[in-house]
């Protein structure tokens, strides 16, 4: 091959130096690695925090740390480890593996990464300056209403939540992010069945992430309406109802802890594979249990609401399935003993990691299932015995994976190894650590401490217990201290990894360490489960064609193989942006729009939205430059795909689905937050309110439903070959939206109530505003992309069908909300 | 049968999916409707007596039940019906097809699991914790 094109193709897949660079990076290796880093950072500090808890604690009656700080330690302790550290660590790891283990070059959607890594630091960073204000947090890592309410907290509580609707967009965005790179770019040959476990893992984790982070994001967005606006969904004296908040934040929250377990659990069965050196076993069965992880993990949430006061019957279906997803878990932990059983695998510091995280985990897991009994947990809820629970199945299942990973594929990312001495004395001393820390907690709870108290009386006669869980704290941190220190040498004198230093099974490890910024120069082709240890089989001539042309090209912009998301068939050459400071900008508005909420300067709000939406539009707006480039490329008839595609065969379909998965389920938890607060109001509309007209909303809904109707014939129009009956139905569809949007806000500016009159105008009020807001969204991307088809006439230009499809899927989308809404608003205090 | 020709099977794609699916999709219409049943049933005329005596909320669990283990014994049905045709050869189709065959009927089990609490609480939703 000429020199001149693969010096081309490196080019173009290098990172811009300096300072202008590392703001324009979307690639997914030193994004990943940020991610990581960043994490890191913060799993310190709440591990300070977690400290000074333990020295407050080390001994009744002491006076060190007073009350009200102690709960701004607890607080702002929970908040960094669940929502700054476990799931952004692993999204981070996943986001740098994912390419190398599915045989891509970089994720599906890079800018998005981008996007999502600010808006992560940016949400981190505004949590931490509630320090330097003296409004730190305070009402527990799950800010129970009514103490999170306006009534009994202060600012601290604005910025937890501000700073975690950040937070949770940057998740919700690299679950998209996993999901769709997962089903359509693994490498010719990585059928669904061949994939390897983590990224099974990943897929699940993904799809979760879409439902669960989405509930938390609503329920965070409602309870500072509640605070700033005066809204009253969670104020029992306005017909609001503080176990609503509970149960939205506990939907959230169980699966929060999946979303951790999963990806470890995957973590666990690529080391214990590589280290058994044999594939594990039962691997069809395990997928099962992944599956059903994903699943009944949704159906557990009451489990931490057992003392609220429901009903007997209620509880009991929670109980029964907390029982039961015990089986999935014990599934891949058989499957782990007997892949490891009778192999005599290497005992690595990784490998370490993996039986300590067996043993912790299995202890966690068994008091979860005592616990998950209702009478039980009414006695240990709220003691040091929950305490217990949480941290050996978090740090257990969470944390010891981690740690297991970073000494598996830590040679891999830096190209070092590190010190097995060194990792050896960091796991000893924090297995040591941890149950001398947390072991002792489920005596202290039995004997009745409770949680979250800044001091306890010495009569208790539990002084000796919690000063070996202070000292079991400090080691722990040694443990980590170790591993730093580990983590420095290696980077300025480890022994070179080379390639495979495991002897791994998967992709990852047919690529140099570190990797290059492509991942792979030519994209590999899969012949089996693991593909690093089996030898090659044919390939069919269509799948050779692709991959040839795919050798180091294109060269003049980045792109990776698309493929089918169950048989991994080539479907597409997938256009990849390159470096861009529009992400940066993107999250650099939405920081402003949270800041003017945060200091009620409110015209910051309007402002930073504007500037978001700017940023966004220019990120999705088509580039006709960058699309002659792309069609003119050799590279599409080379290879025999398409380079511009529709439908299922692209990425960004995958990617508009997700988002109508996260809107719907916005629709969704307020339809459900409206019919639990109805059932607990003895009168609906509440204070003697008239049942809402149809004078208005009727032809409004009705013009919404006619322009989702246009949308859709566009699409098929287009489909039909009738592109200007297309351009015609899409500026139907548009003016119909911008109907929608006009009578409907003269409907809400006539209503005879506010959001502020009691629980049932907020409801009313933020659904609509919710309905406007996706309606004006799906219009305006529809009256964009009408407009560039009448600038862009001729009808052989396949790049405008795609933005066509995907404006007729936001706008079918939006008329199926406004009808839900509708019908659940204006229909339904009528027939029910 | 060729992974492509799996991918070009329509009906076979059904089944296929069909397997792998609608035992998750029957637990959670299981759940949903439960809970729904209890948590709102139970603070309404609902949990008063019905036919032989059992309430109203007790009788809408069973009959919701049934359909939803019904719905997991197609699923599982189907499952096993691809493994038998000409799908069952496929590599991929075959996994869908082993999937089905182990997580449809532990789907049903969960939803059992659910559903004897019922037993216990067929006159009443029981009494409110009071902590």
């Amino acid at each position: 091959m000429d020199e001149a094109p693969e010096k081309e193709f490196e080019k173009t897949w290098s990172s811009i130096p300096g300072v202008r660079g590392w703001f324009m990076e979307v690639n997914n290796q030193p994004l990943g690695k940020r991610f990581m880093v960043t994490a890191m950072v913060f799993f310190s500090l709440g591990g300070v925090l977690a400290l000074l808890m333990r020295i407050q604690l080390s001994a009744g009656e002491l006076e060190i740390i007073g009350p009200e700080l102690f709960n701004q330690l607890f607080t702002m302790h929970g908040s960094t480890m669940m929502y700054l550290f476990a799931v952004p660590f692993l999204e981070g790891l996943a986001l740098y593996l994912l390419p190398l283990m599915i045989g891509s070059r970089d994720v599906a959607f890079p800018r998005l990464t981008a996007f999502s890594y600010w808006t992560y630091l940016f949400g981190g960073i505004l949590f931490y300056c509630s320090f330097l204000v003296g409004a730190v947090p305070d009402a527990g890592w799950f800010a129970y209403t009514p103490l999170s309410g306006p009534k009994y907290s202060g600012l601290g509580v604005d910025f937890w939540l501000i700073g975690l609707t950040m937070v949770e967009i940057a998740g919700i965005t690299a679950g998209i992010e996993i999901v769709v790179t997962i089903l359509k770019s693994r490498a010719p040959g990585m059928t669904i069945n061949r994939m390897p476990l983590l990224i099974w893992t990943l897929l699940v984790t993904g799809v979760m992430i879409l439902f669960a982070f989405t509930v938390l994001l609503t329920a965070t967005i409602l309870l500072e309406l509640d605070r700033a606006a005066g809204t009253k969904f969670f104020d029992p004296q306005a017909g609001g109802n503080t176990l609503l908040w509970q149960h939205l934040f506990w939907f959230f929250g169980h699966p929060e802890v999946y979303i951790m377990f999963l990806p470890a659990t995957g973590i666990v069965s690529m080391v214990v594979a590589a280290f058994a050196r044999r594939a594990i076993a039962a691997y069809n069965l395990v997928v099962v249990a992944i599956v059903l992880i994903g699943f009944v993990s949704f159906g557990l949430w009451v489990h931490h609401m057992f003392a609220t006061g429901l009903p007997e019957l209620a509880m009991s279906f929670f109980t029964a399935a907390s029982l039961m997803i015990g089986v999935a878990s014990g599934i891949q932990i058989f499957s782990w003993i007997a892949t490891m059983w009778g192999a005599r695998p290497q005992l690595k510091s990784a490998f370490l990691w993996v039986l300590g995280f067996i043993f912790v985990f299995v202890l966690g897991g068994l008091t979860g299932v005592m616990v998950a009994v209702v009478p039980f947990d009414i006695q240990v809820h709220d003691t040091y015995f929950i305490v217990a629970h949480l941290h050996y199945v978090l740090i257990g299942g969470v944390l010891f994976p981690i740690f297991a990973g970073l000494h598996f594929w830590l040679p891999k990312i830096t190209g070092k190894m590190l010190s097995e001495r060194l990792g050896k004395w960091s796991f000893w001393l924090t297995f040591t650590g941890f149950n001398v820390t947390f072991f002792p907690m489920h005596l202290m709870g039995l004997h009745g401490l409770p949680r979250r108290v800044y001091t306890y009386p010495s009569a208790l006669g539990l002084d000796g217990m919690n000063l070996a869980a202070s000292i079991g704290a400090f080691i722990l941190g040694s443990g980590f201290i170790v591993f730093l220190v580990n983590f420095c040498r290696s980077m300025k004198r480890g022994e070179m990894a080379g390639n495979d230093p495991w002897h791994g099974e998967t992709l990852e490890w047919s690529v140099s360490s570190p990797p290059p910024s492509f991942s792979f120069r030519k994209p590999p082709v899969v012949r089996g489960r693991s593909p690093m240890w089996i030898d090659g089989s044919e390939v069919s001539p269509a799948v050779a064609r692709a991959v040839e042309a795919m050798d180091s090209a294109p060269t003049r912009w980045r792109a990776t193989l698309g493929t089918d998301p169950l048989t991994a068939m080539p479907q597409a050459i997938q256009y990849l942006p390159g470096p861009t400071i529009v992400p940066f900008m993107a999250s650099l508005g939405l920081l402003v729009a949270m800041l003017g909420i945060l200091t009620q300067l409110y015209l910051l709000a309007p402002l930073g939205m504007i500037f978001l939406i700017g940023a966004v539009a220019n990120w999705l707006y088509p580039k006709d430059d960058r699309l002659h480039l792309i069609n003119h490329d050799p590279v599409a008839e080379r290879s025999g795909l398409p380079v511009f595609t529709v439908g299922v065969n692209s990425t960004a379909w995958w990617g508009m689905l997700c988002l109508l998965t996260v809107l719907g389920m916005v629709i969704g938890t307020m339809t459900f937050s409206y019919f639990y607060l109805r059932l607990f109001s003895g009168q609906w509309p509440q204070e003697g309110l008239p049942p809402p007209g149809f004078r208005l909303a009727a032809p409004a809904f009705a013009i919404l439903i006619g322009s989702g109707v246009a949308a859709f014939l566009s699409w098929r129009a287009v489909l039909a070959g009738k592109s200007g009956f297309a351009t015609w139905l899409l500026a139907g569809g548009f003016m119909g939206g911008l109907g929608f949007v006009f009578l409907f806000a003269a409907e809400l500016t006539g209503l005879a109530f506010r959001h502020d009159s009691n629980a049932y105008g907020s409801l009313f009020h933020v659904m609509s505003w919710i309905i406007l807001a996706i309606v004006l969204a799906a219009t305006g991307m529809s009256g964009t992309v009408w407009v560039r088809r009448m600038k862009h006439t001729d009808p052989g230009i396949p790049c405008n069908h795609l933005p066509t499809q995907l404006s007729s899927m936001f706008c079918v989308f939006a008329a199926g909300a406004g009808v839900v809404v509708f019908l659940v608003l204006y229909v339904s205090p009528v027939l029910l | 049968m060729t992974t492509s020709s799996f991918a070009s099977d329509r009906v076979g794609r059904l089944f296929v999916w069909s397997s792998l699916w609608l035992g998750g999709i029957a637990w959670l219409l299981h759940l949903l409707t439960a809970w729904a049943l209890a948590e709102f049933g139970c603070m309404s005329a609902l949990a008063g007596p019905g036919p032989a005596g059992i309430s109203w909320v007790a009788w809408g669990i069973l009959a919701a039940t049934v359909p939803c283990l019904l719905l997991c014994g197609l699923a599982s049905w189907a499952g096993w019906r691809c493994g038998r045709g000409p799908m069952g050869g496929g590599e991929t189709a075959g996994f869908f097809v082993r999937f089905g065959l182990a997580a449809n009927p532990l789907f049903a089990l969960i939803i059992i699991a659910q559903t004897i609490p019922v037993f216990y609480h067929l006159k009443d939703c029981g009494i409110h914790i009071v902590p």
